[in-house]
């Protein structure tokens, strides 16, 4: 499947910025970064920093409404106005980013922690337990990850836990994949023939030699998996399905506006391009990362 | 037998295979479920008799194997039991709706392949250039804008303050149509798809424009293009017909990943624009419980993935007649 393999293709600032492609290692190739990675992940930690300090930088409560308020436009006070039930937008849309931070990463890592054994067990032994290993994953990978995260919340209803196991699920195969890719393209490497050579353990081998060497396509995958984690928590608590009313998150606070649209667009537009900020930094960041650590690339 | 035909065949045992494994799938989760086991069929709305003869149907009192049996000739016959809140058959009220989805999905992703791939070649063309610079800084911010933003921001411009286009639904009230034919063709249908196509186009144009983009590129890095130019070949000529050419296929290959993407947009989608379609269907009834209708709406769409992916995967055996004779390789 090529999946995985034509996404990386996708886009590519690689040739742009070649100092930096050219440094021997990778940490000295992240040094170099290029212009759009930087601003990927700037948008990134303002993102973080804001959704862990949230509390303390916003006067009001995200669940509080102020019924003298209801649709205020923006103002000192607000500054990105009010909605129906007079919530300040900026605050919520703080602690929507929260919500949304928490699942993406927890998922994020869920799905790094099984995907991570598996895809090494499929790369570095092969044959028969790699179709044992990748087929089933194949199949789940067919499926579009919004559907997926429906069907598992249609049977065992919604909740945070739900859809952090439910997107871990649908990453896993990817994770295991891009691994598995990496891995095969490591093992052949003579570095790990000379460690057979002086007899080394296999785990060893894994752990020490190809693991270190392979690790670099799975972290942008990890960062460009954040960015979509957070679009597919906003969809599932746009079609009510995540997170649940007065509990703010960006999703659901676009279906509540929609009613208001026509006389208050800050209450759709203001989380909307706060979803909008959250994938683009997350992505610009992965295809920069790429760059830096894909071994692969010309 | 030839190639081709052989390899035919082979993906038509494998689609069969994939749909068995997902009805399998969608047997055990839904027995998974906290409760009675008979929560999946029956509701406690229904009357005795209705609730006798889905048991029966089901064999809800048997064990599990004899049920998994009945499950699986049921869903061949196309009994996927009866809605929990409209009391009438799944079957009905999805194919109902699966001509919505299908038209929706099939002229937004062509229209969206269509544009991608010549916009793609344009910024590859023009390469360096400041129509590329904004071209991918347009296509990076579609790739991260949530459908339903991009949607809700459309019904704004076109439907509240311009007043071309409906805000929801298929068709004007009272409208019916007498064949797909009579639909394609009437004015009113193309008014309503406009803006839940114009979304999920949107959407879905960036992977091929981009892909597109950067394959042309490397493309003109190889010598047939330098031969090309050469020989003399203006250079509309050179780009259409030896670089866009060979650009093109591995589009063909995204095409799955596209599919994808488009049945998980329609979900969304369908939802902003109350497209009476099966992502809206879904949707409603997983929120509403209704678990029979979600799992017969789980299964067609599945139905359409997977329909879809192996069309794909005969084009793109045309295309590229070494797919079919080369054997394959484990990827």
């Amino acid at each position: 499947m090529a999946t995985v393999s034509t996404m990386a293709r996708t886009i590519s600032f690689a040739g742009r910025y070649d100092q930096g492609a050219r440094s021997r290692t990778w940490w000295t190739r992240l040094a170099w970064i290029n212009p759009p990675t930087v601003a990927g992940l700037s948008i990134v930690l303002v993102i973080v920093a804001a959704a862990m300090v949230a509390p303390a930088i916003s006067r009001y409560d995200p669940t509080f409404g102020d019924f003298s308020q209801v649709l205020a436009p923006p103002s000192a006070d607000h500054f990105f106005g009010t909605d129906a039930f007079g919530r300040d937008v900026w605050t919520r849309v703080l602690s929507g980013y929260r919500v949304s931070m928490l699942v993406a990463v927890s998922s994020v890592f869920a799905a790094v922690a099984v995907g991570l054994p598996l895809g090494m067990l499929a790369g570095f032994v092969g044959g028969a337990t790699d179709n044992l290993i990748m087929r089933p994953l194949d199949l789940l990978m067919a499926f579009p990850p919004i559907l997926l995260a429906v069907l598992l919340i249609a049977v065992f209803g919604t909740g945070q836990v739900v859809i952090i196991l439910a997107l871990g699920l649908i990453y896993v195969p990817i994770m295991a994949r891009v691994l598995r890719g990496s891995v095969i393209a490591v093992r052949g490497e003579e570095f790990v023939q000379a460690a057979t050579a002086i007899g080394a353990t296999p785990i060893r081998i894994m752990a020490r030699h190809v693991l270190p060497n392979s690790l670099g396509p799975l972290i942008v995958q990890a960062s460009i998996c954040i960015g979509i984690a957070i679009l597919i928590e906003a969809s599932l608590s746009f079609i009510g399905l995540g997170t649940q009313p007065p509990d703010p998150s960006l999703g659901s606070m676009l279906s509540e506006g929609r009613d208001f649209m026509r006389d208050a667009p800050w209450v759709i537009v203001t989380p909307g391009l706060a979803i909008m900020a959250a994938v683009l930094g997350f992505n610009l960041l992965g295809d920069g990362l790429r760059d830096a650590l894909d071994h692969n690339r010309r | 037998m030839p190639p081709r035909a052989v390899y035919f065949i082979r993906r038509l045992g494998q689609m069969i295979l994939v749909l068995w494994a997902i009805a399998t799938i969608l047997f055990l989760i839904f027995r998974l479920m906290p409760g009675n086991p008979l929560v999946a069929f029956i509701d406690p709305t229904f009357t005795a008799e209705q609730a006798e003869a889905i048991s029966r149907q089901f064999g809800l009192d048997q064990p599990l194997p004899v049920q998994y049996g009945l499950y699986l000739k049921n869903i061949v016959t196309g009994n996927f039991g009866t809605s929990f809140f409209q009391k009438e058959p799944v079957l009905g009220i999805l194919l109902e709706v699966f001509p919505n989805t299908i038209l929706l999905t099939g002229i937004s992703l062509t229209a969206a392949y269509v544009f991608g791939v010549i916009a793609g070649s344009v910024l590859a063309w023009r390469r360096g250039g400041k129509l590329e610079g904004a071209g991918i800084v347009f296509a990076l911010m579609t790739r991260s804008a949530p459908e339903f933003f991009v949607g809700m921001l459309a019904l704004a411009f076109f439907s509240f303050n311009l007043g071309w286009f409906p805000s929801s639904g298929v068709a004007s009230p009272g409208t019916i149509y007498d064949s797909v034919f009579q639909q394609l063709t009437s004015a009113d249908f193309w008014r309503h798809l406009a803006l839940p196509a114009l979304t999920l186009a949107i959407y879905l144009q960036g992977l091929p424009l981009l892909l597109m983009r950067s394959n042309m590129l490397e493309v003109l890095d190889e010598d047939f293009v330098t031969m090309a130019r050469m020989t003399g070949l203006p250079e509309w000529r050179v780009m259409l017909s030896h670089a866009a050419r060979n650009a093109l296929l591995p589009i063909v290959t995204a095409l799955t990943l596209g599919i994808g993407y488009a049945i998980g947009g329609n979900v969304i989608v369908e939802t902003v624009f109350s497209w009476p379609g099966l992502g809206r269907v879904l949707v409603r009834a997983v929120q509403s419980h209704d678990y029979p209708l979600a799992q017969g709406a789980f299964f067609l769409i599945a139905v359409v993935i997977v329909g879809l992916n192996f069309m794909a995967d005969i084009i793109y055996s045309v295309l590229d007649p070494r797919v079919s004779t080369a054997r394959q390789e484990v990827a």
